[in-house]
């Protein structure tokens, strides 16, 4: 009778730490790190920002002249905006440099100077166009390079 | 469904890029290889390596050879490439099952159905693909060699070997992949041809090995966007200015290339951010650093892939005669076993018997059988009919002296219950019976009529039983019987009694008499030495050519048989010997040689022995025998079945080889030989293909033959006897000691120099198709890294190039903006236009430039890759407009005005029209643009955008315009005047009405069209300075509209560019 009650109790819990245990083997070889996840984790949270953001020209002209009069504005805020995310779509690192420009009260400069010398340079490939600013030795010395927001067809500032 | 968002495959090249660069490495392996991957199988290996960018099998696709690991930055991780090319477990994982398959395949139904088993699996790793080689399925191996020639392609992306994700939503990423994903099947990169031109195949151990080979390549020299300053390498060697940039370069062995873009002009603005250790892979504008990298990595991930798929079908060889060997013995249980996994697992390869055939590459493995084997061994001995010789060829490099003897092995076929050893101590009494007489060498009826005689020299009557007969080798051993009278003869017959016609034998015996290092003795019934009589290694007397036999003298010396031949025997069987002749060289089979080739029979009646003539040696510049052309002796990995010698006739008629034999000589001394068979001959120019093993190549296969692996010297004689190995007599001969040569690697094969114009030259590139000719001296042969065997199927070489092309026709189409080139297409000959193999007759280019010449060369190439010369052709394609006139008003007397006249031979001028992008029908109302630069080319882009002419009300006034564009005015439909950059064509009268409510609506007034000429005001307020006469130009674009791009601003799409320039009159 005790060794029927045993069993009773015995052989619902030996299923009970089997299934467990083959679960976690389970999980272990080929859940424990999903890589497709991860992926659309990421690609989701950065799509989606992308989608929200309409900043820009349709040209890159036209996100150039804007960044220049938001800079004419002293609106670093906005300006930062024009800025392509970064693929954890932030912009804080154009923030901080926009902010260290305003420190040194040179944004208006910034603006007339690229108003005045940003000169096209092209695309390498699809979606992708340059301005550059040329130093004394005909070089470029700094290019402002865009690329298409392909999400909301406005053009980005990518680096600067 | 999360899935969903999965737009697009960036994560390496794209997977149209693979494709074409798969095709480039087939183009190439076949180039260099002489297997060859057919048209057939050529779909599967493309659409594999297509197919392994599935999702998310491409987490899979890094390896960063520094490191040693996969992709692991923080985010996203996943095996190294190199592993997981090879880890069966991972591929079959659970994730990858479940996973729905995110590419879609190139094949065919058909294709699809035939590798159906494995196209529904997962598991694609080498090992996968050299099993399915195994096991016959062709189809499926070449599907799953895809994937490897993949991930070998994607260590070439610097992404891939720098542990940079760059995933593929931030489709900037990767700058070097998205310059490169225009390159496809539709659109090759014909320049990769072009570069591949005098590159080889690069030859690695395993598989291993060329990952880390070509990932290390890509990782320490070039960048990737985002790992720059993550590696110490690569590292520029110097800095200099080009254009409007700095760029950072290094030198490799293709030259100077980019590395990237340094900038140094510094405090050029105050606000400049300190960027000078921000370098950049892009350059706009100039854009040469892209591809740079483009021309370097393709070519090397091709050279690589390429060794990758030869170093495939070494191992899949291998695996297939090891699969082929087990399958015949397997146990009936076993193989009942596999029949039912085959039922219910469904997923099993062919058996190779029922696809052998439909794979063209792969060369069939009997099944071994000894009794076939103890066959071909037993025929190594026949001796051939023709009797003359040539000299020892110049191009012998050295014959080693034996040392020690090794018969050919005989399989025994009778096996005595108690024999006497060949071994003894004891010296030959010769009391009562001796050897008399012995046709070590056959007869002239057949080489193989062999036969012993015995003599009773005793003066009365000897009981022979259990007496015998042993050879050297102990495979032939006699158990006598009988008696033998006094001064009696015993005639021993080999196989049957027809071995001496018309004579009875007293006993056959089985098993052949080699013609060198040979001994018979003859032992009593107590195993006493009666008597003996030895080749050492040559026997002692009698002609192989004039097959006389070897006869005892009254002093037991030996002697030549002197008398007439009777039923082909040159002989005395059961009869007293001849008086004999002295042998002409004693210790030697060899005779004296006379100088032609031709093959004549033995003489019908004794005649004089030849004198010995010397041959002058064969100058370099008069080859006149067959030579031994190419020799492949230590293969890559195990040497079974891919050993091949290769002949080459230089004469300029054919040889019959079927008395000849090729024998190989150890460097211990021991011989072993294949006789050619009846219907063996080598045309004029043209090769004779000896394969160790089979191979469907094979025009004679030696079955049971085996080149030493380090010394051995390889002779090609005219006659089917064993040569001396004292005295060779050969047509040629080569020795060849790996010590000796340098840089020697398995796998390569010697091959001997090409001759032209007096001297020899490399038997590959300007060399490869000029024959083996070359007959001179030790230093006649060359190391060839990719073996080249060639039959008898082979081209003769020399031979001349394909004929130039000279019925190439070539028009433009303006309605498809396409360039039509045909030609005649001739049998057996592919073409190349621009370095691109084509076999219709036909190409079609669409072009996006007019106004300019197009130049093209095309060649013939015949079936083994030699090319023809080239012709050129240079067309021009005219722009669309008949003229273009850009002029200052001369009456203008105050402020300049500017014109510009244009012309046309009929409406519409641009005939080109876009289908709606969705339903893909035209429009009603395909109108089009003419937009002009000032002082520029027309750009190459469809990314324009327009704007009306004031900016402040977009329905007023609407113009097209571009940046950078020349403005001109014109009147519109609407009865106004247009003010914008480009001049907009109504499609048709009826959109020109004003009410068509798009850009039409402000066309060119249709009023004016018919006139064939119009002048457009040009406003002279956009001149910041005067245009100058014949300085100042413009440059014209025509674009078309394509309904279906609305609402967004891309609706229309460029159909060319003018290249002409249009300077100020």
């Amino acid at each position: 009778m005790l060794n029927k009650s045993y069993l009773k109790f015995a052989i619902p819990l030996f299923a009970i730490l089997l299934l467990v245990a083959g679960g976690y083997f389970v999980w272990d070889r080929f859940f424990k790190y999903d890589v497709m996840k991860v992926y659309q984790a990421a690609e989701k949270k950065y799509v989606e920002a992308m989608k929200a953001d309409v900043y820009g020209g349709k040209t890159p002209k036209e996100t150039l002249d804007l960044f220049v009069a938001a800079l004419r504005a002293n609106d670093i805020d906005l300006a930062s905006k024009y800025f392509l995310l970064d693929e954890n779509a932030s912009r804080e690192k154009w923030v901080e440099y926009l902010a260290a420009i305003e420190a040194k009260n040179l944004l208006s400069k910034m603006a007339d100077d690229i108003s005045r010398d940003a000169k096209p340079l092209g695309s390498v490939y699809e979606g992708n166009f340059a301005f550059g600013l040329f130093g004394n030795d005909g070089t470029v010395a700094i290019s402002i390079r865009l690329r298409l927001n392909t999400h909301t067809k406005v053009w980005k500032i990518e680096s600067l | 469904m999360a899935l969903s968002v999965f737009s697009e495959n960036a994560f390496a090249y794209g997977v149209e890029t693979h494709a074409f660069l798969t095709k480039a490495v087939i183009e190439f392996y076949n180039k260099n290889f002489p297997k060859k991957i057919t048209d057939d199988l050529t779909p599967y290996l493309i659409d594999g390596a297509r197919l392994e960018d599935n999702l998310p099998r491409y987490m899979n696709h890094f390896y960063d050879p520094v490191n040693n690991r996969g992709l692991a930055d923080g985010i996203y991780r996943g095996m190294a490439s190199k592993d997981w090319s090879q880890d069966e477990g991972a591929q079959t994982a659970l994730l990858y099952k479940i996973l729905p398959q995110t590419e879609a395949t190139l094949l065919s139904a058909l294709q699809l159905q035939k590798i159906q088993p494995v196209f529904s699996k997962t598991d694609f790793t080498w090992e996968k693909a050299v099993d399915l080689y195994a096991k016959g399925d062709v189809e499926g191996a070449m599907f799953a060699l895809g994937h490897i020639v993949h991930l070998i392609e994607d260590a070439s992306v610097p992404e891939h070997t720098r542990n940079d994700a760059h995933p593929p939503y931030d489709d900037g990423g990767s700058p070097y992949e998205n310059w490169t994903g225009k390159f496809n099947l539709d659109n090759p990169d014909s320049a990769v041809a072009e570069r591949l031109k005098n590159k080889k195949p690069i030859f690695l151990g395993d598989l291993n090995t060329y990952f880390d080979a070509m990932a290390t390549y890509s990782n320490n020299n070039f960048y990737s966007k985002d790992s720059i300053k993550n590696y110490e390498l690569p590292k520029s060697d110097g800095i200099e200015k080009d254009g409007v940039y700095w760029y950072g370069f290094k030198n490799d062995d293709f030259g100077k290339y980019r590395l990237a873009v340094y900038p140094k002009s510094k405090n050029e603005y105050v606000w400049q951010k300190d960027n000078l250790s921000e370098i950049s892979l892009i350059d706009e504008g100039q854009g040469v650093i892209l591809p740079d990298y483009w021309s370097r990595l393709s070519t090397k991930a091709v050279q690589y892939s390429a060794g990758v798929i030869n170093l495939f079908f070494k191992e899949g060889e291998a695996a297939r005669q090891k699969y082929l060997t087990e399958k015949t013995s397997k146990p009936y249980l076993a193989t009942l076993i596999d029949g039912f996994s085959n039922i219910f697992g469904s997923g099993e390869p062919k058996d190779i018997a029922d696809t052998v055939n439909e794979f063209k590459l792969v060369r069939e493995i009997p099944i071994k059988d000894v009794n076939q084997e103890s066959r071909i061994r037993n025929q190594a001995d026949e001796v051939p009919k023709k009797v003359e010789r040539v000299p020892l060829s110049a191009s012998v490099l050295e014959v080693a002296s034996p040392t020690e003897k090794e018969l050919p092995k005989i399989e025994p076929e009778i096996i005595p219950l108690s024999l006497c050893g060949f071994n003894t101590a004891s010296t030959p009494s010769r009391s009562g019976v001796i050897i008399n007489e012995v046709a070590w060498m056959g007869s002239a009826n057949s080489a193989n009529d062999e036969w012993i005689e015995l003599k009773n020299i005793s003066g009365g009557e000897i009981d022979l039983s259990g007496w015998q007969m042993v050879d050297l080798g102990e495979q032939i051993k006699i158990q006598l019987s009988g008696k033998l009278q006094a001064g009696g003869f015993y005639l021993l017959e080999r196989t049957d009694d027809t071995s001496v016609p018309g004579v009875s034998a007293d006993q056959i015996y089985t098993g052949a008499l080699s013609n060198v290092g040979e001994g018979l003795r003859l032992f009593n019934k107590d195993c006493g030495l009666i008597d003996e009589v030895m080749a050492a290694p040559d026997w002692p007397a009698g002609d192989n050519s004039y097959k006389k036999t070897m006869e005892r003298s009254a002093g037991f010396s030996w002697l030549n048989y002197s008398g007439a031949e009777q039923s082909g025997i040159f002989g005395t069987p059961k009869a007293e010997n001849s008086p004999g002749s002295a042998p002409f060289n004693p210790g030697s089979s060899g005779s004296p040689t006379p100088t032609s080739v031709v093959q004549t029979p033995p003489p019908p009646q004794p005649q004089p022995e030849p004198a010995l003539e010397q041959q002058p040696p064969v100058p370099p510049s008069a080859p006149t025998k067959i030579l031994i052309s190419e020799v492949l002796f230590d293969a890559d990995g195990s040497d079974d079945g891919k050993e091949f010698i290769e002949l080459y006739n230089p004469n300029d008629q054919s040889i019959d080889l079927s008395a000849w034999s090729i024998q190989h000589q150890s460097a211990s001394g021991s011989l072993t030989k294949k006789n050619f068979e009846a219907g063996n001959s080598i045309a004029a120019k043209s090769f004779f293909l000896i394969w160790l093993g089979s191979d469907p190549r094979a025009d004679l296969a030696w079955a049971s033959g085996s080149l030493n692996n380090t010394s051995a010297t390889i002779y090609l004689v005219d006659n089917q006897s064993l040569i001396s190995t004292t005295s060779p007599v050969s047509m040629d001969a080569v020795n060849y000691d790996t010590a000796n040569l340098s840089g020697f690697v398995a796998g390569q094969s010697l091959e001997r120099k090409a001759f032209q114009d007096g001297s020899c030259a490399i038997p590959w590139d300007s060399g490869e198709y000029l024959g083996n000719g070359c007959d001179g001296d030790s230093s006649d042969f060359e190391l060839r890294a990719a073996p080249n065997p060639q039959n008898r199927q082979s081209l003769p070489e020399p031979r001349p190039a394909p004929s130039a092309v000279t019925n190439l026709n070539i028009s433009f189409s303006s309605s498809t903006t396409e360039l039509i080139l045909n030609w005649d297409v001739v049998q057996n000959l592919t073409h190349k236009l621009n370095g691109i193999e084509n076999s219709l007759g036909l190409f079609k280019q669409t072009i996006n430039e007019i106004g300019r010449d197009y130049e093209f060369e095309i060649s013939a190439t015949d079936k083994e890759g030699l090319v023809g010369s080239s012709t050129q052709y240079s067309y021009h394609v005219s722009g669309f407009l008949y003229d273009i006139d850009f002029y200052q008003d001369p009456n203008a007397t105050t402020t300049p005005v500017y014109w510009l006249g244009l012309s046309w031979n009929e409406y519409p001028f641009v005939t080109k029209k876009f289908p709606h992008l969705a339903s893909g029908a035209l429009s009603n109302n395909n109108w089009q643009a003419v937009v002009f630069y000032y002082n520029q080319d027309a750009v190459v882009t469809d990314d324009i955008f327009w704007n009306d002419v004031t900016g402040i009300n977009p329905h007023r006034s609407w113009g097209l315009r571009i940046p950078n564009g020349l403005t001109i005015l014109y009147p519109n439909c609407q009865g106004t005047q247009s003010g914008g950059t480009s001049l907009i064509l109504p499609g048709n009268s009826g959109a020109c009405n004003g009410l068509a409510g798009n850009y039409s609506s402000y066309a060119f007034n249709w009023n004016e069209i018919g006139i064939g000429t119009h002048t457009f005001a040009v406003p002279s307020d956009q001149f910041t300075t005067a245009p100058t006469l014949g300085s100042d130009y413009i440059t014209v674009a025509y674009y078309g509209f394509q309904p279906g791009y609305e609402p967004n601003n891309y609706g229309l799409r460029l159909i060319a560019i003018d290249k002409t320039k249009h300077y100020l009159r």
